[in-house]
C-alpha cells in the first residue's frame, strides 16, 4: 500500500496523532492553513499569526540543511512548541503550538516570511 | 563503480597506445565496447517512482527531522528499510530509528548533528537497529533537540554532583550516601517524556551508562539510546557495505559533474531491483536557483542529505528527479523557493542539471 496523503479538502477533518493521542485538525479555507478544530469556530492565535504575512526577516536560517526551517520560525522567533504529528498512512508533519492551545501546520509559517 | 563514458573510454585509449601486438588492440576494442554498452545503457531518464506501487519505499512514511540536525540519519533509516522490505529481510515493518543511527554516528566529542550517510549505515550493521516506534514514544512530548539538551543537563548536573560529593569526602572523611537522588532525577526526566516503565533503564543501568560515559557527552546519549532500545533490536549485520562516491577530489567542472550525477542516477533508478539512492548536496541549490556549483567546500553549501526517489522526462528532452527530504509534508516551503513540489508527500522536483551540479556524492545500499 503506498503512502499518499489525503488531500485535504474544505471542511474535511484531518486526524493527526500527536503524542499518542489523536487531534482532530481542519482546511481553515480563508486562510487556506490546516489549524486545531477549535481555530475554526473562534479566534485563535495561530490564525492570527498568520495574518501577519511578510514581516519576519527569514534570510539568515531559510534553507535546506540541519533544522527544519519552518520549525525554527515555530521555536526561535514566535517562542512557541513543535510536536510532530502523524497521519492515518503514518507520514510526519511539524505542527507549531500557542500559547492558548491552538496550533497550525508548521509548513505554513514560511508565509510570515519576508 | 561511478564512471562515466568519459572516464572509460579515456582509460582505454591510454591503455590502447601502450599496447604493441594487433592481436591485443583488438581484444581491448571489443572489451571496450562491451563495457561501453554496459554503462550507457540504462542512463536514459525513464519515468521511475520508487516511492509507488510496490517499489521499495512505497510503505515508508515521509519523515520529519524536526529541528535536529540529523538528515544524514533519516536518509540512512529510509535506505536500510527499503532494502530490507525489497529483498524480503525479516520484520520489515519495524521501521529503523533514525535517532538510533544519529546516536551511534555522533562521534565522541562531536557536536550532535552532521554526519555522513555511509557511516551511519556502517554502524546500523555494527550495533543494529531499533524500532522507530520505541524512540518515538521517548520524544513524544519533546522534540528531539529538548530532549537531549534535557537529557545532558541532568547528565551535567550528576558529574558536578559526583564531583562535588568526592570533594566533600577528601575534606572531610565521611562516608556519603551514592548519588541515587541524582540518578533518580534522569530516570523521572525520561518518564516525563512518556516513555513506558518497561523502557526506563533501572538505577543500575544508568549508573552503568554514566560510568562508561564519564565526561563524553556523545557515549552517555548512544549508551542511554542503545539500553533503552535493548528490548527491540534488530540484527542488520547481513545488510550490504553501504556504496558511496565523494566527488569533492575530482577536478572541478560544474556541468561535467551534472552529466556524471545523471548518468549513474538513471542508471540507479532503472536497474532490476532498483533502491532509492541517498544523495549528498549543498543545499542552497534548493533557494538559489542560480548556484552553479560552486563553491562546494565552505558553509556556504549548506550540505544536506536527501533520497532520489524517482525520475520524469520533461517535454523538452531533460531529466528531473524527485527528491525526499525529512521536512514533512508539507509543500509552501518549497514553493516559496519556486520550487514543484507534491501535494500530500512534500517531495519535490528538480531539474538534472540543478541537482547534479550541487551533488557532493550519492551512496546506494546493493
Amino acid at each position: 500500500m503506498s503512502y499518499f496523503f489525503v488531500k485535504a479538502e474544505s471542511n474535511k477533518k484531518i486526524i493527526y496523532n500527536v503524542a499518542g493521542k489523536n487531534e482532530t485538525f481542519i482546511l481553515n479555507v480563508s486562510y487556506n492553513a490546516i489549524v486545531s478544530e477549535k481555530c475554526n469556530k473562534n479566534r485563535c492565535q495561530a490564525l492570527s499569526l498568520l495574518e501577519k504575512k511578510a514581516s519576519l526577516d527569514c534570510s539568515a536560517f531559510l534553507f535546506f540543511n540541519d533544522r527544519n526551517p519552518t520549525n525554527v520560525i515555530c521555536l526561535d522567533h514566535l517562542h512557541a512548541n513543535i510536536k510532530i504529528g502523524i497521519d492515518e498512512r503514518g507520514n510526519e508533519t511539524s505542527i507549531c503550538y500557542f500559547n492558548d492551545n491552538s496550533s497550525v501546520i508548521a509548513d505554513s509559517l514560511v508565509r510570515i516570511c519576508k | 563503480m561511478f564512471n562515466s563514458l568519459k572516464t572509460i573510454i579515456q582509460t582505454y585509449l591510454t591503455i590502447f597506445f601502450k599496447l604493441k601486438k594487433l592481436t591485443f588492440k583488438l581484444i581491448l576494442v571489443i572489451y571496450c565496447v562491451f563495457n561501453c554498452v554496459q554503462t550507457h545503457a540504462g542512463s536514459e531518464c525513464s519515468n521511475t517512482r520508487l516511492d509507488q506501487h510496490n517499489g521499495p519505499l512505497a510503505n515508508i512514511p515521509i519523515y520529519d527531522q524536526d529541528s535536529f540536525g540529523s538528515c544524514y540519519a533519516y536518509v540512512a533509516a529510509q535506505l536500510i528499510d527499503a532494502f530490507r522490505v525489497s529483498h524480503k529481510l525479516p520484520n520489515p515493518k519495524s521501521l529503523t530509528s533514525p535517532v538510533k543511527l544519529t546516536t551511534d554516528t555522533m562521534d565522541s566529542n562531536a557536536e550532535q548533528g552532521g554526519g555522513y550517510i555511509e557511516k551511519a549505515i556502517e554502524n546500523a550493521k555494527y550495533y543494529g537497529s531499533c524500532n522507530k516506534k520505541v524512540t518515538d514514544q521517548l520524544l513524544s512530548k519533546l522534540n528531539e533537540k529538548e530532549f537531549y539538551a534535557q537529557t545532558l543537563s541532568h547528565y551535567r548536573h550528576y558529574l558536578k554532583e559526583q564531583e562535588r560529593q568526592s570533594m566533600f569526602k577528601k575534606l572531610t572523611n565521611t562516608i556519603l550516601g551514592n548519588d541515587f537522588s541524582a540518578l533518580q532525577s534522569i530516570r523521572c526526566n525520561l518518564q516525563n517524556t512518556g516513555l513506558s516503565k518497561n523502557l526506563l533503564p533501572s538505577l543500575a543501568d544508568l549508573d552503568k551508562i554514566i560510568k562508561e560515559s564519564y565526561k563524553w557527552e556523545n557515549i552517555y546519549l548512544k549508551n542511554l539510546i542503545s539500553n533503552i532500545c535493548k528490548n527491540d533490536t534488530l540484527d542488520l549485520s547481513n545488510l550490504p557495505n553501504p556504496i558511496s562516491e565523494y566527488i569533492t577530489h575530482k577536478p572541478w567542472d560544474a556541468q561535467e559533474r551534472a552529466n556524471q550525477t545523471q548518468i549513474v542516477l538513471n542508471r540507479l533508478l532503472t536497474e532490476k531491483n532498483a533502491q532509492p539512492v541517498g544523495i549528498t548536496f549543498c543545499g542552497i541549490t534548493l533557494t538559489n536557483p542560480l548556484y552553479n556549483g560552486h563553491p562546494y567546500n565552505t558553509d556556504e553549501c549548506k550540505r544536506h542529505a536527501a533520497i532520489i526517489v524517482g525520475s520524469k522526462k520533461t517535454s523538452d528532452g531533460s531529466c528531473m528527479y524527485l527528491m525526499r527530504n525529512a521536512f514533512g509534508t508539507g509543500c509552501e516551503l518549497p514553493r516559496r523557493f519556486g520550487l514543484e513540489c507534491e501535494d500530500g508527500t512534500g517531495q519535490i522536483w528538480l531539474k538534472g542539471d540543478r541537482i547534479g551540479k550541487a551533488t557532493l556524492g550519492l551512496t546506494i545500499l546493493k
